[in-house]
């Protein structure tokens, strides 16, 4: 049994997808409700000390202070609120701003929330949102979206190990297998690897099915010291370690494209706080956008060798069945991507993994350390939490 | 004496051929040209114009003794604004670069040159005192396009030619003129819509030519004196194939006449065809060979210019027409009306 | 909404757009494209002396976009031109660059190929023309590419 400063007590995030009749105000606060239910002793709102929100555009209607809007919809209007950007990231780093207040001492009990609307728009108009979390002024005008960026690092991970686009096919089909039992995911449907193979093509070599969708959707985390997780839950969920990494924005100004040095770093921080090593990891959830993403991430946080990525999924390694699933949820591919609340979303999951919450066909079995990977952009920041299960 | 010091051209590598414009039309008017040149959906005339002067000047230290810049083009980006001065920045000219744009008719491009001739031999001064080793860079682009279903459209194609001109060279300039006369139409765009029109009868756009040049012809002569029936005039059409008949009215020797050959090969090119067509010329002149070259907008304005060549006229290698004539790949007609914007919806 | 280059923003990289001017940094010497605020090599120097680039460089990775995957300011293009290539360069004197390649309609881009600046229309936005640099493949391969 693990006891750290922070725990995680409750956590709900919203059905991730086209959610038409809701804005963020509206999943924020779904989720934030569901997430109070989901304490499992009850807490009342008056608890909560703090708010960490991540959102990167907010719908397009709030450029600034969506955190006060969003705090004073549900009722807590003068709990101190920050609202957290590092674009997909968003939420990593909301969690990380939660997870610092609660061990430095400055709050007991935190929320952390991340929500994104992204489907309000026409898709003249959404293509502005592709392409928002890469250098604009150079990769934009370079004519790349998000997809393209993802591609230029594909194409050369490929290269150099010698492998073609079946290496990234087979992971969005292994996605696609573990969300379509999610009943939170956006896409919940399995896809067969023909399809993968065969879809359009977006940026070569990234095809449709290598590319998550843009999605509506909100998640919401209480953290509690480790004085006061008790008193609402008899099995709150420990982060032990936890850490961030930076690295310059554009893709070009890096020594190489196929490792993200930003997940390095923060896996470093996160296993050495923790006292842990990769082999440790029991499950993770980690930042899918792109097929791509996945193999570099097991890459950078150790889980194999560079260009080793792909024999995981293939031997069925990070399937729901091997020794370290990943993305169970259905990673951000088939669960969806609202930038800002994925990282949240994550931290969701993993706790409803170790609360054993989840649907039968994806739980995974004795989920006793779980790891939370969440990427900015194209590895301009990111986010590396461990958990582990208290008694 | 001011000459020409070098030349150089660029002609984008896609072509168009006419059969092509058969297949899609049933005909193809273009009076004498067998394919065009067609610039990528990315390229204007002063992107065309830009690699026509850097094939001619790659260093920097050459650009920093050019002390004018000329731009002609019928097409240039804005109708109002300065593409000079955009091509100077491209360029990295010196900050005090005296720019000129000179645009509306086909015989920009000659006139410009003519200009540069006069402004590098002191006759008219651009901006402060000339330095002998100043040199004027002279650079004509073309992008035109006129309706999808009009005639004069299908002979019109890309390119660009920069020339170099200083206050002596190995081509300098033994005679320069100019006529005028007011013939109506010819060739004109009124309106913004950015299509061509043309006065449609051929007889009387003839006769305004030949009116408007035969002026020149008779200076041209007195010009050259005994030595005019070994001058090789080139006269640029924009229908390679009623040159001879034209010069054979202008009372010119059928051997003195050349040939558009640049113009069969890659299309009408307005305002840079004149300089391209003296290009090639010069790439291949002896010493002691005369040039002359006229180019007129139809029945109204017209330039003349004539040429001592003494020496090998600078042409880099990457920047010679013979080199570029043929071009690369050849589009089929729907790729090019993809291209030229012709099947983009409404509204775009 | 959404991310927006002004022409004031576009105005002040043309030096680097057009000419392709970098800074070598007075302190170590290495060459940053475009000079930034600091040496991205000693983390020191902010003080850099305008170098030209020669234009002459590699491929590094590449990828072919389309409609699709395309930013708003590139739709026209996309549609007269059909999807276009994207690569991130390695220019001779060390820097890398992200630019569109212009390539041959019958050809594709090979990791390691020579390359050479061109200037081209990258966009137009609210009338004005943004000119910038993009990267023509040279010495190609028939036939050649890399699995896609």
């Amino acid at each position: 049994m693990t006891v750290s400063d922070v725990a995680v007590v409750g956590g709900a995030m919203t059905r991730f997808g086209e959610t038409v009749d809701a804005g963020i105000k509206e999943l924020f606060a779904e989720a934030y409700h569901r997430a109070l239910q989901s304490v499992d002793k009850g807490i009342d709102p008056g608890d909560i000390q703090a708010a960490f929100i991540g959102t990167v555009g907010s719908g397009g209607a709030q450029l600034g202070q969506p955190a006060p809007l969003l705090m004073g919809f549900v009722g807590l209007p003068h709990v101190p609120a920050y609202r957290l950007e590092n674009a997909c990231a968003s939420g990593g780093f909301a969690l990380l701003a939660g997870i610092h207040a609660i061990v430095s001492g400055q709050c007991d009990v935190c929320l952390v929330a991340g929500v994104e609307k992204m489907q309000d728009l026409p898709p003249s108009r959404a293509r502005y949102w592709l392409g928002v979390s890469g250098d604009t002024e150079y990769e934009r005008l370079a004519g790349l979206t998000f997809a393209g960026i993802y591609a230029l690092v594909a194409q050369r991970y490929l290269h150099d190990y010698g492998l073609s686009h079946e290496a990234l096919a087979h992971v969005a089909v292994k996605n696609h297998a573990h969300g379509q039992h999610n009943r939170y995911a956006h896409l919940r449907r399995a896809i067969t690897l023909e399809q993968a193979l065969r879809a359009p093509e977006v940026a070569n070599p990234l095809r449709l099915y290598d590319c998550c969708p843009a999605s509506d959707g909100a998640a919401v985390v209480i953290l509690a010291s480790k004085a006061r997780a008790r008193a609402f839950t008899d099995r709150p969920v420990y982060i032990t370690g936890w850490g961030a990494g930076t690295d310059y924005l554009a893709l070009h100004d890096r020594p190489t494209v196929t490792s993200f040095r930003a997940t390095r770093q923060a896996a470093a921080q996160a296993f050495q706080r923790a006292g842990r090593t990769p082999k440790d990891v029991r499950f993770a959830e980690v930042h899918d956008c792109f097929t791509i993403a996945e193999l570099l991430a097991y890459e950078d946080l150790g889980f194999c060798e560079p260009g080793q990525g792909w024999r995981l999924v293939r031997e069925g390694v990070t399937g729901i069945d091997g020794p370290l699933p990943v993305n169970a949820s259905g990673g951000l591919k088939s669960k969806g991507h609202p930038l800002g609340a994925t990282g949240v979303a994550m931290a969701v999951e993993i706790l409803s993994q170790m609360q054993g919450r989840v649907e039968p066909e994806r739980q995974v079995r004795r989920p006793d350390v779980g790891l939370l990977h969440n990427v900015g952009g194209s590895g301009g920041s990111c986010v590396v939490c461990l958990f582990e299960q208290g008694s | 004496m001011a000459a020409i010091v070098g030349c150089a051209a660029y002609i984008p590598r896609w072509r168009i051929s006419a059969q092509e414009y058969v297949t899609a039309w049933g005909t193809f008017s273009g009076g004498g040209v067998r394919a065009k040149a067609v610039a990528d959906a990315d390229e204007d005339a002063v992107t065309m114009g830009w690699e026509a002067a850097r094939r001619l000047l790659p260093e920097a230290a050459d650009r920093r003794r050019v002390r004018a810049l000329y731009f002609a083009s019928t097409t240039p980006p804005y109708r109002v604004g300065t593409s000079a001065a955009t091509l100077a920045a491209m360029l990295g000219l010196r900050e005090d670069v005296s720019v000129y744009d000179l645009t509306t008719s086909r015989r920009s491009g000659l006139a410009a040159l003519r200009l540069a001739l006069q402004d590098a031999s002191g006759r008219t001064g651009a901006g402060g005192p000339a330095e002998a080793d100043d040199w004027i860079l002279v650079v004509a682009a073309e992008n035109p396009a006129a309706a999808p279903g009009s005639d004069l459209e299908h002979g019109l194609g890309h390119a660009a030619a920069a020339l170099l001109v200083g206050s002596r060279g190995p081509a300098p300039v033994i005679w320069d003129g100019g006529s005028t006369r007011e013939y109506l139409g010819g060739i004109f765009l009124r309106d913004e819509d950015g299509s061509l029109q043309q006065q449609a009868v051929s007889s009387y756009t003839d006769h305004g030519d030949e009116t408007l040049l035969r002026p020149l012809i008779t200076a041209l002569r007195g010009a050259c004196g005994d030595g005019f029936p070994r001058v090789a005039v080139m006269l640029a059409h924009r229908e390679p194939a009623r040159v001879a008949r034209l010069g054979a009215r202008l009372g010119l020797a059928e051997e003195q006449i050349r040939p558009c050959t640049v113009t069969a090969a890659i299309g009408d090119t307005g305002a840079a065809a004149a300089l391209l067509e003296l290009q090639l010329v010069l790439e291949t002149a002896a010493p002691g060979t005369h040039v002359a070259v006229l180019a007129w907008h139809g029945g109204a304005a017209a330039d003349g210019l004539a040429l001592r060549v003494t020496g090998p006229v600078l042409v880099p290698q990457d920047g010679a027409i013979s080199g570029q004539l043929e071009g690369g790949a050849q589009l089929t007609y729907v790729r090019y009306a993809r291209l030229q914007g012709y099947l983009a919806a409404r509204g775009r | 909404m959404g991310a927006h280059i002004s022409i004031p923003l576009y105005q002040r990289a043309i030096p680097q757009r057009y000419r392709l001017e970098a800074g070598r940094c007075r302190g170590c010497g290495h060459i940053n494209f475009p000079p930034k605020g600091v040496c991205a090599a000693c983390r020191k120097s902010a003080e850099f002396e305008p170098v030209s680039l020669n234009g002459r460089g590699r491929v590094h990775t590449f990828t072919r976009v389309s409609a699709m995957g395309a930013p708003p300011e590139f739709l026209q293009y996309v549609e007269r031109r059909g999807p276009y290539w994207v690569g991130i360069v390695e220019l001779e004197e060390g820097p890398r660059v992200v630019a569109q390649l212009v390539v041959p309609d019958d050809r594709q881009p090979y990791i390691g190929q020579p390359v050479r600046m061109v200037l081209r229309r990258l966009y137009e936005e609210d009338g004005v023309i943004r000119y910038g640099y993009k990267f023509e493949t040279l010495d190609h391969h028939a036939g050649d590419g890399t699995e896609g």
